[in-house]
């Protein structure tokens, strides 16, 4: 067998030094002071690149709208974030409330996981999609309201130039977050994070509304941070997907390889447990137990108590995330668990070789082909 | 599983089943306006077999579900429970006709009254029916409790203190408790965590298999339809437009609105996804107070454009026609089924679907559609 590799990761198969990313995090913590004490985020780090898309995946709770939206600190008083977060080279922790305030409006775009808060129900379309424009652009009160209707047929909603006077009540659940959308897109941010945009929705309006993020982040190279709890989302329009489990991210790796070749027990497990379009199963293999309570301290790693491929090293200590070396892949027949390498902060470069991470003492073999197997 | 003897008579039976609400006021305040939820929905669910309701939202499954239960009255149509008609019965019958038919919710947090014990939320049914002693009701408990996979020391603790997988299993031993034959599920796992659905599925499956239960499960997920259910009915607008065996209509499906469902449906693969070229639904869900004529979905269908709009689909309703000869698979309500059968549209989703499933985990069978249907 090989020995470990000793590049950084990734770096081996980029042709190159990777380019800087755009959003580079590492260590965010976010802890709740609330009644109990909730560590939502339990030390993340992940870079994401110029116009890349990556997926946020994880059950309720795991942390993701926290572990989000903690980037820009829209997060209660009684939280607290540790970390560091850097946009473009600029730490966000040393900005102002004020300067932090225009990197949300004009750098970071955000569609709120619950569509209700983002529109108000008092004032029309145009009026709440005009204001977003003049907040960003200096112009006079017409040209921001031939902006405001540009946009909203940008975002494809039908006879934009007529529905722009109607009130949010009026758009059905897809329009209403189109106009959402719109609001989000239209300071041409660097990065959207759009966090569950298509849970309250139905499977034509979703895929039509994956779509159309698809398409204009791809048309502006806006990098986008896709929120979703369901995996069969982020097939088609990311290219990197990054698992949550309690606040911890257990899987990083390329959407292809989180749907072929999964690295993490998790990852298998969800595989095996949800049913799919595309068959039907025998039995729906189960994941025993639930998720832990994030008020808990989790002595070792947060998956253990469910996972089956558990060892005595896992409840004893936590595993951080890890490089499965691109060898894995190459000859995955062959592969050896002393392979996997301890890495530290578990740094993900962009590249077309995106490494594979896991943070798992005892990953699943590589099952070549199929999750199933 | 789905056709038993043909002899046995269904355990329900829906005949032409309406509810309009009436509807808030408008401009035209003279005239009475209604909003029609269901309008003239036909089906029947025979013992032991499991039918799916799904659709998207707003078209009316609930709405079914609450008629079928007797929550609410219909504003038209029948419903027969092991051949009995549950409108011409004394109160009295029907107390005893509802207890064996139980409902299961799709919000475990909502469903389950906080300041009960466990024990007591479970033993409610018996209660209010008056089924055995104090002690009796109390054995039947904890054997409730066991059935679902819960410790016997549930009984004592309060709903809050549980998960919620567990706390739905309350819910299901609640039903359970007065010994149903029919269940009607509304989104029984929705509200629970991805990681926690697959035990609530097989526990049903588990406890169908078992106690030769009966089941209407209403979902929006077709993923999560095609694993529990022997037999779909697709709703749209509050009328169902296609109702077949369950792999006939993954396999084979023949209304356009299915098609488009199937094909809007993630699959979790990337090379299928990226593959994949989607039918677009133009427009929104017309108002249920106000549907379209002809056919519910002309307004919308991709079919009806492609064969250059013909008059027939705004002007008559397409009745639920059953497909093939042979009577077993099911029936579309759809004008143009050939055309469906026959078109790229159906081709490139089916594709996408057993693309899926065939390649990245290789061989796997998968039939092949074929464009002819007999008739
Ligand atoms: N404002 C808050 N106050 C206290 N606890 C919070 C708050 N927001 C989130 N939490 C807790 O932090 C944890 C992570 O929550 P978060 O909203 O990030 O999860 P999520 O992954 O986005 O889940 P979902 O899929 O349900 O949106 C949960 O345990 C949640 O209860
Ligand atoms: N009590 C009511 N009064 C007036 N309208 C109602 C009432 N209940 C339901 N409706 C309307 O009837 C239609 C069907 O509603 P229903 O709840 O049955 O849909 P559904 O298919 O269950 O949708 P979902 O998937 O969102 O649960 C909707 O247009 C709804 O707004
Ligand atoms: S009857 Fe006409 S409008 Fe209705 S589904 Fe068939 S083709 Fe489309
Ligand atoms: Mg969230
Ligand atoms: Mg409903």
């Amino acid at each position: 067998m090989k020995s470990p590799a000793a590049d950084p990761a990734g770096a081996a198969d980029t042709s190159g030094a990777p380019a800087a990313p755009l959003l580079s995090v590492r260590d965010l913590s976010v802890t709740f002071h609330a009644h109990a004490e909730v560590r939502a985020v339990n030390g993340i780090s992940y870079d994401l690149g110029a116009g890349e898309h990556v997926g946020l995946v994880g059950e309720s709770g795991s942390g993701k709208s926290a572990g989000a939206l903690a980037l820009v600190r829209l997060v209660p008083d009684y939280a607290e974030i540790e970390g560091q977060v850097m946009l473009d080279g600029v730490d966000l922790a040393r900005l102002t409330e004020r300067e932090l305030r225009d990197v949300r409006g004009r750098r970071v775009g955000i569609v709120y996981q619950d569509p209700f808060s983002s529109l108000n129900p008092v004032l029309t379309i145009e009026k709440q999609l005009t204001e977003v424009v003049r907040r960003h652009s200096r112009v006079r009160a017409g040209k921001a309201r031939a902006e405001a209707a540009r946009l909203l047929e940008s975002v494809g909603v039908p006879n934009a130039a007529e529905r722009i006077s109607d009130y949010p009540h009026q758009y059905s659940g897809g329009m209403r977050q189109r106009a959402v959308i719109a609001m989000a897109v239209s300071p041409r941010p660097a990065l959207l994070i759009a966090d569950e945009p298509t849970t309250a929705l139905d499977v034509t309006v979703q895929a039509q509304i994956l779509e159309l993020l698809q398409d204009l982040t791809s048309e502006h190279g806006t990098t986008m941070l896709l929120i979703t709890h369901d995996l069969a989302v982020v097939a088609g329009i990311t290219r990197r997907v990054m698992v949550m489990y309690a606040g911890r991210i257990v899987e990083a790796s390329s959407t292809e390889d989180v749907f072929t070749r999964p690295a993490h027990p998790y990852t298998v497990a969800l595989h095996r447990s949800l049913p799919r379009i595309d068959e039907r199963r025998e039995r729906l293999m189960t994941i025993e137990g639930q998720p832990p309570d994030p008020s808990r301290p989790i002595a070792g790693c947060p998956f253990a108590p469910r996972c089956s491929a558990r060892i005595d090293r896992c409840t004893m200590e936590d595993p951080p995330l890890m490089t499965v070396p691109t060898a894995r892949r190459a000859a995955a027949e062959g592969w050896d668990r002393r392979m996997i390498r301890e890495q530290d902060g578990g740094a993900l470069f962009p590249g077309p070789a995106a490494p594979q991470l896991t943070a798992c003492w005892n990953p699943p073999p590589p099952a070549e082909g199929s999750p199933d197997e | 599983m789905s056709e038993g003897p043909a002899a046995a008579p269904p355990l329900l039976e829906v005949e032409d089943l309406r509810v309009w609400f009436p509807a808030g006021r408008g401009p035209a305040v003279k005239r009475r306006r209604f909003i029609k939820a269901v309008d003239g929905v036909s089906f029947t669910v025979h013992r032991g077999e499991t039918l799916g309701l799904v659709g998207e939202s707003g078209c009316g499954k609930t709405t079914t579900a609450r008629a079928v239960l007797k929550l609410l009255d219909p504003t038209e149509g029948r419903i027969l429970f092991d051949g009995v008609d549950l409108s011409a019965i004394p109160r009295r019958e029907l107390r005893r006709m509802r207890r064996r038919m139980q409902p299961i919710f799709q919000d475990p947090f909502a469903s389950l009254n906080p300041k009960r014990t466990v024990e007591a939320v479970v033993a409610e049914p018996l209660v209010i029916h008056r089924q055995g002693s104090a002690a009796e009701r109390r054995a039947r408990v904890s054997e409730l409790l066991a059935t679902v996979g819960l410790p016997p020391d549930a009984a004592t603790r309060y709903p809050h203190a549980f998960s919620g997988g567990q706390r739905q299993r309350i819910a299901i031993a609640r039903a359970m408790a007065l010994r149903p034959d029919l269940i009607v599920a509304d989104e029984p796992v929705s509200a629970l965590d991805v990681s926690i659905r697959a035990q609530i599925l097989n526990l049903l499956g588990d406890l169908q298999e078992e106690f030769g239960l009966t089941y209407v499960i209403i979902a929006h997920d077709l993923a999560l339809v095609r694993q529990v259910t022997d037999r779909v009915a697709v709703m749209y607008l509050g009328g169902i437009v296609e109702l077949r065996p369950t792999e006939e209509l993954y396999r084979r499906p023949r209304h356009p609105y299915t098609v488009a469902l199937l094909s809007s449906a993630p699959i979790p693969d990337t090379a299928a996804e990226q593959a994949r070229r989607r039918i677009v639904l133009e427009g929104d869900v017309p108002s249920p107070a106000d549907p379209p004529s002809g056919c519910r979905f002309h307004t919308r269908c991709w079919l009806r454009q492609k064969l250059g709009n013909p008059e027939v689909c705004a002007t008559d309703p397409p009745p639920l026609t059953p497909i093939g000869e042979s009577g077993t698979a099911g029936a579309a309500a759809c004008h143009f089924p050939h055309e469906v059968a026959g078109s790229s549209e159906l081709q490139e989703t089916l594709q996408a679907l057993t693309g899926a499933s065939g390649g990245a985990k290789g061989c796997r069978e998968v039939p092949v559609e074929e464009p002819e249907i007999s008739d």
